[in-house]
């Protein structure tokens, strides 16, 4: 059985990390993954990754412009499993709690919510306003899965590739997708057993 | 010569203790600041063994610095020790970090139950910055309503969340950056290295460079 999701990119910064996800993505069998990318979106991923906007595309199954509210993903009639906004602004956030479907992502994730899918935001934004974080909590109320990408350190990330890898592998999980990830918290009994920790030189 | 002031930090259970270091290494560097209160909750000191090794006993001080210092004073969490339970006593702000959601949780319902949650309680009742920066992923329905009831009490909800815009190489300039924003929210203004500007910040434009003279090699 196929599982079909959503992807959505918005401008916020972050863009490693929703294309960590589409790669991990294209490479589980049976995913069939139909992106967004917003305007700011492609300025981001230029700005971010080694990669152009259009190589980002060709990693998914299926790309819709950003304005294009008569694609399949507008209608709840298009079966999908979920959708994944990463990186989500906190613009974005306004627009889906308000209702304003402003654009295709906007109405793919109102569709989401109608239809009791899951939503999965990844909202990279710091510090937190109170306007965010009430969008965010009602959001939340409403069923949306609010996952910020906030490192773990418990595995003692060495590369910035570390960080990325166990946020994917997290967003993965909210989506029924369990990766073998290797970086997974096992218990401070199990963990102190392994290699000497290694946090770096104090910083001068 | 202005005035000097006192800061306090606190480290919590949560993962990201290496952060801890970075906001202790710059306090401690620091001219404006004339003193630092360390407060560390016993989750804290399991963290910090087990991110940098060695005993949870020891003076987190010299675990987070490499050595020990005058300018810094531990004080445990779990003895209610300390002049931290009074408004009285001049702090200039407190940064907790990492900061766990169940300390969240209880400065959010004002449960002073250990030293930390008072000195939090203390912050937000004098007016003095609070800043939390929380290590969790997803965040819960109630860790969401805990954040902005402490920010409509006047505290700053700051996720160890990096920025990718300035292209950094390595963790260690992800603790760099973040440090130095977290700093200006206590008052402690640092370099506009990271500062956005018109054609991107000094640290995206040098990053930029390096990576187009790497392929230019490659």
């Amino acid at each position: 059985m196929t599982t079909r999701l959503v992807v959505g990119m918005t401008g916020a910064s972050g863009a490693p990390i929703g294309v960590r996800l589409l790669e991990v993505l294209r490479g589980l069998d049976g995913v069939e993954t139909h992106l967004v990318l917003s305007r700011w979106a492609r300025t981001t991923i230029e700005l971010e990754t080694p990669y152009s906007a259009r190589e980002v595309a060709k990693l998914a199954d299926v790309v819709y412009s950003p304005g294009d509210q008569a694609a399949a993903v507008s209608s709840g009639s298009f079966p999908t499993d979920g959708m994944v906004i990463v990186p989500c602004s906190m613009k974005t956030v306004a627009g889906i709690r308000t209702g304003y479907a402003d654009g295709l992502i906007g109405r793919a994730a109102d569709v989401t919510l109608k239809e009791r899918r899951r939503l999965v935001l990844v909202p990279r934004e710091t510090p937190l306003s109170e306007v965010h974080l009430d969008n965010l909590l009602a959001l939340a109320r409403m069923g949306a899965v609010v996952v910020p990408p906030v490192p773990a350190f418990y595995n003692r990330p060495e590369t910035i590739d570390d960080l990325v890898d166990h946020l994917v592998a997290r967003v993965l999980d909210q989506l029924d997708l369990v990766t073998d990830h290797p970086g997974r918290w096992t218990g401070l009994s199990t963990a102190r057993g392994e290699a000497g920790p290694d946090a770096g030189a104090v910083p001068s | 010569m202005t005035e000097q002031r006192t800061i306090t930090l606190a480290v919590t259970g949560a993962g990201g203790t290496r952060m801890a270091r970075h906001v202790l290494s710059a306090l401690e560097r620091d001219d404006r600041v004339a003193h630092v209160d360390l407060l560390v909750s016993p989750n804290g000191r399991k963290l910090v063994a087990h991110e940098f090794g060695g005993a949870e006993d020891g003076d987190p001080v010299t675990t987070l610095l490499g050595r020990p210092t005058g300018k810094v004073t531990v004080w445990d969490s779990d003895t209610w020790e300390g002049p931290h339970t009074s408004g009285s006593y001049p702090s200039w702000g407190m940064i907790v970090v990492p900061c766990s959601l169940g300390t969240v949780g209880r400065i959010a319902q004002g449960q002073a139950t250990a030293l930390i949650e008072r000195a939090a309680d203390i912050c937000l009742k004098e007016r003095r910055p609070l800043v939390l920066c929380v290590r969790e992923t997803p965040f819960n329905l109630i860790h969401l309503r805990n954040m902005a009831q402490v920010t409509e009490a006047g505290g700053i909800v700051y996720p160890m969340i990096p920025t990718y815009y300035n292209l950094p190489e390595t963790v260690e300039q992800m603790f760099e950056e973040f440090t130095e924003r977290l700093l200006g929210f206590v008052g402690l203004d640092q370099t506009d290295y990271y500062t956005w500007q018109e054609g991107g910040s000094r640290a995206s434009v040098e990053r930029a460079a390096a990576r187009t003279a790497r392929g230019a090699d490659a």
